[in-house]
Parts: C-alpha cells; sequence; structure tokens
C-alpha cells in the first residue's frame, strides 16, 4: 500500500503549518483507525477517546514520518501501538478504567468453542436472505473472540486489504508469524462456521 | 488424487509464485471438494467485511481538531512558562554575581579566564559572522563557563574556591 500523491501533497502542506489539511487525512483513515481500536479495545465507550488520541500522535509526529510506507501502515502501526498502551495500562490499573474484559495474554491457547447460541436452529427458511445476517453475526462474534494479534490482523486484511508484508510491519512481527497467525485465524473462524452451519446453509 | 492442505488453500487465496499458483488452480479445476474448501473460504471472507462496523462517530474530525488546538494551545504555554523561569534564574544569577562585591572579583577572572579560553575561537568568527552572533556566542560560552564553575565548586560541594583555582592563591 503505497503513498498516493495526494497523500505526499497533504503531509506537506500539513508540515507547512496547514492545520486545517490533516482535516482531510482524518477523513481518509479514520475508517482505518477505528478498525483497529475497535478489533482491540472491548469497550466501546473508549473508542473514540482512543481514536482521537492516535490521530494527535498521528499529527505530532508526521514530521518523523519517512514516506518509507504508506501513510496506512504507518497511521495503523501509531494505531496498534496506542491501543496495546492502553490495553497495558488498563491491566496495571484496572480500577481507573472503565474496560471491562481485560484482554487475554494472545499466545494462551485458542478455545475455538465460542459461544452456545444455535443460530442454525433459527434459520431453517428462507436460506439465503435470513442466514446471511445470520451468518454475518456469527462470523462477527467469532472474530470478537479470536486472540488479539489474530483479531487486528483479520479486520485489517479483510476491511482494509492489508497484505502480509503491511501487517508485519503494523504489528512489528516477521511476516511468517503474520502469515501464520492469518491461516489459524481463518481456520478457526471456517471450522467455528462450519459447526454452526451447513455448507449448503453457508453457500445459500 | 491427493487433496490440497488446508495451507495450500489459503497460499492460493494470499497469492504465491506463478507456477506454484498453475499448479494449484489445475488441481482446483478437477477437485469438486477443495473448490469447496476454497469457495468456503471466500465466502468466509465477504461474511467478514460485510460484518464489521464501517461507521465513524458524526463531527469526529473537527472533535480531532478541537483537541489538536487545545493541545497546541496548552503545549506553547507550557514553553513560554519555561522560557520565563530560565530567563529569570539567568538575570537573578547574573544580578547576584555581578551586584555581590566578593562575585565582582570572582567575574572578573571568569571574565579572564573566558577570554583565554574563548576569545581565539571567537575572533576568528567576527571575520566570518555578523558581530552581533558573535557577541551571543561568547555572551552564552561565558554564561556557562560561569555557571558550570560554580555548579561544581559550590553546588556539588568539591571544594573551596581557592582549591579549584590556584591562581587565587
Amino acid at each position: 500500500m503505497g503513498l498516493s500523491e495526494t497523500d505526499r501533497g497533504t503531509v506537506q502542506r500539513i508540515l507547512d503549518g496547514d492545520t486545517e489539511a490533516f482535516r482531510g487525512i482524518i477523513t481518509e483513515y479514520k475508517g482505518l483507525v477505528f478498525h483497529v481500536v475497535r478489533s482491540m479495545i472491548a469497550d466501546v465507550t473508549d473508542h473514540e477517546d482512543v481514536a482521537q488520541n492516535i490521530f494527535i500522535k498521528v499529527y505530532e509526529h508526521l514530521p518523523q514520518f519517512e514516506f518509507r510506507c504508506g501513510l496506512p501502515t504507518w497511521i495503523s502501526r501509531i494505531a496498534y501501538n496506542t491501543c496495546l498502551n492502553y490495553l497495558r495500562r488498563a491491566r496495571s490499573h484496572p480500577q481507573d478504567s472503565h474496560v471491562h474484559r481485560v484482554e487475554e495474554d494472545w499466545t494462551d491457547e485458542i478455545d475455538c468453542s465460542h459461544g452456545t447460541h444455535d443460530v442454525q436452529a433459527e434459520c431453517q427458511a428462507p436460506l439465503a436472505v435470513i442466514c446471511r445476517k445470520e451468518i454475518e453475526a456469527t462470523v462477527r462474534e467469532s472474530v470478537s473472540q479470536l486472540p488479539l494479534p489474530y483479531r487486528v490482523i483479520v479486520t485489517l486484511h479483510y476491511l482494509d486489504g492489508f497484505s502480509i508484508p503491511e501487517l508485519a510491519e503494523t504489528l512489528g512481527m516477521p511476516r511468517g508469524t503474520i502469515k501464520s497467525y492469518l491461516f489459524r485465524a481463518r481456520a478457526l473462524l471456517r471450522s467455528d462456521l462450519l459447526r454452526r452451519y451447513s455448507v449448503e446453509d453457508l453457500f445459500g | 488424487m491427493r487433496h490440497l492442505t488446508d495451507n495450500e488453500i489459503q497460499s492460493f487465496l494470499n497469492g504465491c509464485r506463478a507456477e506454484e499458483r498453475t499448479r494449484l488452480e489445475r488441481h482446483i479445476s478437477k477437485c469438486p471438494d477443495c473448490r469447496k474448501h476454497l469457495r468456503l473460504y471466500r465466502r468466509l471472507g465477504d461474511a467478514i467485511s460485510s460484518s464489521l462496523s464501517d461507521d465513524t462517530p458524526e463531527g469526529f474530525e473537527t472533535a480531532v481538531l478541537d483537541r489538536l488546538r487545545a493541545v497546541r494551545r496548552i503545549k506553547r504555554i507550557a514553553d513560554l512558562v519555561t522560557t520565563v523561569v530560565a530567563c529569570t534564574g539567568f538575570a537573578l544569577i547574573a544580578l547576584v554575581v555581578i551586584l555581590s562585591p566578593q562575585l565582582s572579583q570572582v567575574f572578573s577572572e571568569y571574565l579572564t579566564q573566558a577570554e583565554r579560553l574563548f576569545g581565539p575561537v571567537i575572533r576568528d568568527m567576527a571575520v566570518t559572522s555578523d558581530s552581533a552572533d558573535v557577541l551571543a556566542f561568547a555572551i552564552v560560552l561565558f554564561v556557562l563557563f560561569a555557571l558550570l564553575d560554580r555548579l561544581v565548586t559550590v553546588g556539588f560541594g568539591l571544594g573551596s574556591r581557592q582549591d579549584q583555582h590556584p591562581a587565587r592563591e
């Protein structure tokens, strides 16, 4: 994901002191930032505040941006690190935070027997229309229960089209690790889907 | 016919080398089970893309820019306070050094020593630089020299001035 000419021009205008030009960057990348925040932080009441902090950091660090990677990759790295710091702080000061679900250690083994909600029983027919919504709800739930880096990887890969090298840059991990996490996450989500639905439902 | 492994199918999805891709494609075109496996992953990808929220709060840009202006205002005030405190401190130190009769003697010694140490450098600079820069440079060097000396001898209690400066004996 390279740096577009528009991005380059906008960055230069911001560096020249045009604060309003930063509005363009926020509009362009707020979706990406919220994807990272939502995939990492469970408490929705903190999402907007954390996302604002991320953009303040982006603005403050923009003079150090060396155009070596794409702007989306660089912004998502700041977002990822800001969320990690938030989670560390929440873990060390649980009384100061509204976080109800302290993140699990993502090196833990994965329990993929998610939930007990039997969606299949609720959608006998007509399958094509009803089940699509139900399947999406199931997938959303399954993604939310993945370990932390898997969630970020899946979200950035599917929603923002991040490639494995870009994910490696964002999360500061080797490409091989990212690839293995992505494959494992996908396999987990697939087996979760197959546990709840028949192949016919899924392709209906 | 051996089915493709899950890893091979995911590699196909993520993009692999041309020759490997051709091999996998050839197999997938012939094997309904592997085709189903691949379709399921594609269906999963579609479901992920459409299931995760893409909403952002209204007025988010304005909120960030307002906060940014507030942060910059606070930073400017903090910088101003730091500068004022530092300048006041320097001025007070300079006043104490210059006005005290005992310290005036020390002051003239500093001046002599600073002249001896930095004079040649300052005179060299005067040939090429603006005279105001030279003066400023000389003053900064002098103040730094004086402060460092005071800190070492008095601030850290490393000994009396006589011990540190044999010239006074």
